[in-house]
């Protein structure tokens, strides 16, 4: 599967705006609830973190267990104080880190 | 033409022993099958242990009603993704903000969804995120806020699954 990642941001924002950024990633997030045909449990593989850096300070972070849903989402605020790069670091089961980032445009 | 109906009894007979036969074994397949596939829903949680979770993440501190909204919708219809949004009133100041929001699903296999962590740099204490609830449920949610002080809330959502199911 590719684990592609997206972020979403409004174009031009203002000093002091509630921005939204929106994050997604491809990813299974397979629950370990389920069972092959033959009885074997499907070991279980998910995004275990999401951290949201904003001009190298962390700025979010949200930590997902079973309950979350295959191709994770997140929508969330931030207070825009100057231009500068988002970025949004997804961390896997295994302790890889996945990154993208983005230009938060201040006028 | 005296044989005719005692012919007739004896398959309808052999009828019936078949279909018992079938009946029987298909029902032992059936259960064979139902064990495989629930054997990891045992570990089902229920209201009264998503309540103990939250205990120990707060240390048995008291938990306040109000500031939190849960927003689920109503009714729907895929169980893999539903829509979540949780929104704590408060107004994210360096001295007053939420620290973290945590939420349960009380029906799930497993209980804990997700986590949240906020800083003063977020403008609001609200995310939306999508949630999986394997049946009609409660979901919960803890919000810890910076004075040690928990709130919690509640959201109720309906899951109709299956061709032709209005609700």
């Amino acid at each position: 599967m590719n684990h592609n990642l997206y972020i979403k941001l409004p174009e031009k924002v203002q000093q002091g705006d509630e921005v939204f950024v929106r994050a997604r990633m491809d990813h299974e997030m397979e629950s370990g609830w389920h069972t092959k045909e033959e009885g074997q449990a499907i070991p279980p593989n998910r995004i275990r973190e999401f951290t949201c850096v904003y001009n190298g300070k962390t700025v979010f972070r949200a930590s997902f267990d079973a309950g979350a849903s295959p191709n994770p989402y997140l929508g969330f605020y931030i207070r825009a104080s100057e231009t500068g790069s988002i970025d949004c670091i997804w961390t896997t089961q295994e302790g890889k880190q996945l990154k993208t980032s983005a230009v938060l445009t201040v006028i | 033409m005296k044989k005719e109906p005692d012919q007739l009894e004896t398959v309808f007979r052999h009828g019936t022993l078949r279909r018992r036969g079938f009946l029987s074994l298909s029902s032992k397949v059936l259960l064979a099958g139902l064990a495989a596939v629930f054997i990891p829903g045992t570990l089902k949680a229920t209201p009264a242990s998503v309540k103990e979770r939250i205990a120990s993440l707060t240390g048995n501190a008291e938990l306040e009603k109000g500031l939190v909204t849960v927003t689920l919708p109503k009714i729907y219809h895929q169980p893999e993704f539903v829509p979540i949004k949780v929104t704590v009133d408060s107004p994210m100041t360096p001295d007053d903000y939420v620290k973290a929001v945590h939420l349960f699903a009380e029906r799930n296999p497993e209980p804990v969804v997700a986590a949240f962590t906020f800083t003063p740099e977020c403008a609001k204490a609200e995310v939306i995120t999508r949630v999986r609830l394997v049946q009609s449920q409660v979901v919960v949610a803890v919000a810890e806020l910076s004075d040690g002080s928990f709130y919690v809330g509640k959201g109720f959502s309906k899951i109709s699954t299956g061709a032709g199911s209005c609700g």
